[in-house]
């Protein structure tokens, strides 16, 4: 992919269209990119995109429901923003969708210590930090997310104009075995490894607010009347946050992994992610942001829909998730 | 103050003497690092810990914590106040000022908040002059470190063969001085023999008087422009060693029930959400404007020190990567 590609089609979609503001990157001075707001055609120098991106950029859609709007998409954001219009929260004509490539994002978490480190350039299947004038290649793969190692659509799903560039193949697995591992554990030894993980939980609603699906003008968790769930820390009480969260992105989520990579705590919410996604699979052959058009798995009733939970059906026997 | 050097050996034997105090330091579990107790055989030979993931602050003013509990018809209880004694070893300098800011809240206003005075009573907080800079630390350009005492009861100076100690706890400097070598009575911090800290050009903030932030309120394009790419999350203020907001509820069960305390953030719109659905805060930009101004306009003006602390948190976690320095950097642009 090439810079002034990049920054030339955004120009021209932003005057074709008529935009109010793009949804991009920049780069900060450590050289990672962070998420921008462009208002103008001449700021448009400044955008960038590259695998220190991290932040699905959809999530700030809602936001702008009067407003034209372009946006950055990889394959996860080319998705959610099919779901967004799905749902009916934005209109397909008020975005312009700038497709790019994408080769995973790295999972900063992995590179550990980057007092004094800057980012400086990516390579074919590799990039470089530097520190102190040493410099120091690594590997992209072994630095991505899992949510990226587990992608099946990297490259846009939908645009209106395209970035080229190479993206990374579609591949399954990586969470697939991670799940495999944990349905192998008994339900306590598996509950237990949860409430760890739930622990970890400060309630910043961080991954609520990263995740373009968690849209609600109110959460359920802001409710005083009845009130779900304890503002307080509570082991239990995070279970809860976590485990409703995750039944209400059961196929609705594309596993972009923003709410993964915006936890300051590092708890692991791929896992049930990918899992509540897998079992809606398995029961509905439903993968949702393909289509536009489409409704949403849980929000469709179909003759023949698997119903084994209440004894009868076409599916009776069948586990979902085995 | 009183300024003790004390041979390497000689300071952990004399830690011994803090039997009756629980020991504490920062130790990673995972992909954090956490205040944990440990004992004193476990304490590594260089002294040196990472930063906490999280801030000092949760060792005083916990994330939760039980005021009173109730019964219909009976009078409140108070839970007993915690009296176990602490030291925390191996905060740093950044970690001390924050509860610097803490206290003058908690304690030098009225009503003095009984829980957390309890806590500080009890709490004896070592901190160690930083021996290296962390991912995104600035306490270096606004001057408080990082081999500064702030708000800690002692702060320790690896001196190499020797350990420094600078205290101005008379527990700590009583129990120390039988160890030391050498010791004696200072007025001034930077009188000390602080061995090597690591220096750097720091990076010049401009930052203003809490009056000229303050004229800076109405500004609604510059608080518009930082709050832009900002997502509404807490992550920023529970992370930070001066948020000191909480929010009480009552958590209740039939007839009887308990108040809780619990960290509540300025950046949630709930925060200022009126009962009659009104919010005088109803948008990023509002908020923003709070946070910022109360870190560098109300808690100077009130307090006269800093509300930030430089230690970098906000910035490492924030997932739509603001950095407080540029903001910092583009409020200072607006000055009248």
């Amino acid at each position: 992919m090439r810079q002034d590609d990049l920054f030339l089609t955004c120009q021209k979609a932003f005057q074709e269209r008529g935009l109010d503001l793009l949804l991009g990157y920049e780069k900060s001075s450590s050289g990672f990119l962070r998420p921008a707001v462009f208002t103008a055609p001449e700021s448009l120098e400044r955008i960038s995109w590259d695998p220190s991106a991290s932040l699905n950029l959809a999530t700030y859609l809602p936001r702008f429901k009067s407003k034209k709007v372009g946006i950055l998409a990889p394959g996860c954001v080319s998705r959610s923003i099919i779901i967004l219009i799905n749902e009916g929260q934005i209109n397909r004509e008020q975005v312009t969708i700038i497709g790019v490539p994408c080769r995973g994002l790295i999972e900063k978490r992995k590179l550990g210590d980057l007092e004094g480190v800057r980012l400086v350039e990516f390579r074919d299947e590799s990039f470089v930090l530097e520190k102190e004038n040493q410099r120091r290649e690594l590997n992209l793969e072994d630095y991505l997310s899992e949510s990226c190692l587990s992608c099946a659509y990297p490259a846009p799903v939908i645009y209106d104009y395209l970035i080229q560039g190479p993206s990374r193949e579609g591949s399954k697995g990586f969470l697939e075995k991670r799940i495999k591992d944990l349905t192998r554990l008994s339900p306590e030894e598996r509950l237990l490894y949860f409430k760890r993980e739930a622990e970890k939980c400060i309630r910043c609603y961080a991954c609520r607010q990263a995740c373009p699906m968690c849209y609600c003008e109110s959460c359920f968790v802001e409710s005083s009347e009845p009130r779900w769930l304890q503002a307080a820390p509570e082991p239990v009480d995070n279970l809860i946050w976590l485990l409703t969260r995750v039944y209400h992105l059961a196929g609705r989520c594309v596993q972009c992994g923003s709410c993964s990579r915006a936890c300051p705590e590092g708890v692991d919410l791929m896992s049930l992610l990918a899992w509540a996604n897998q079992s809606v699979f398995e029961l509905f052959q439903y993968q949702p942001g393909l289509k536009i058009g489409e409704k949403p798995a849980l929000g469709e009733y179909r003759l023949e829909d698997p119903d084994f939970f209440w004894g009868g059906g076409q599916t009776e026997g069948k586990k979902c998730c085995s | 103050m009183l300024f003790l050097k004390l041979k390497r050996e000689n300071f952990f034997q004399a830690l011994g003497e803090f039997s009756e105090y629980a020991l504490y330091v920062p130790r990673r579990e995972g992909e954090r690092v956490l205040l944990k107790e440990t004992s004193l055989q476990d304490l590594p030979e260089n002294l040196y810990f990472e930063r906490t993931t999280g801030s000092a602050k949760e060792i005083l003013f916990p994330q939760e914590e039980t005021l009173f509990y109730f019964k219909r018809y009976e009078p409140l209880e108070r839970p007993k106040l915690e009296d176990r004694k602490k030291l925390v070893l191996g905060l740093r300098p950044c970690d001390a000022h924050g509860i610097q800011v803490l206290e003058d809240n908690f304690l030098n206003l009225e009503p003095v908040d009984v829980y957390f005075k309890r806590r500080r009573e009890n709490t004896l907080l070592v901190t160690i002059a930083c021996s290296q800079f962390e991912d995104n630390c600035f306490c270096d350009s606004l001057g408080l470190g990082p081999d500064r005492l702030n708000g800690a009861d002692a702060i320790i100076y690896d001196l190499r063969e020797a350990v420094g100690v600078l205290s101005r706890s008379a527990i700590l400097s009583e129990k120390l001085k039988g160890y030391a070598f050498q010791f004696q009575e200072v007025e001034n911090e930077d009188q000390v023999e602080k061995g090597e800290v690591p220096r750097r050009d720091p990076e010049q903030l401009p930052i203003l008087s809490p009056e000229e932030y303050l004229a800076l309120i109405s500004e609604d394009k510059l608080w518009e422009k930082i709050s832009s790419p900002c997502l509404g999350c807490a992550s920023c203020t529970y992370l930070c060693p001066t948020c000191y907001c909480f929010d009480l509820q009552d958590v209740t069960y039939g007839p009887v029930g308990k108040r809780v305390r619990t960290y509540d953030s300025c950046m949630f719109g709930l925060y200022t959400l009126e009962a009659s659905g009104h919010n005088p805060r109803p948008t990023l930009k509002e908020r923003w404007r709070q946070r910022f101004l109360h870190k560098f306009s109300y808690i100077p003006f009130l307090e006269g020190i800093l509300g930030c602390t430089g230690c970098g948190r906000c910035i490492e976690v924030c997932p739509a990567g603001i950095d407080l320095r540029e903001v910092i950097k583009d409020v200072a642009k607006f000055k009248r």
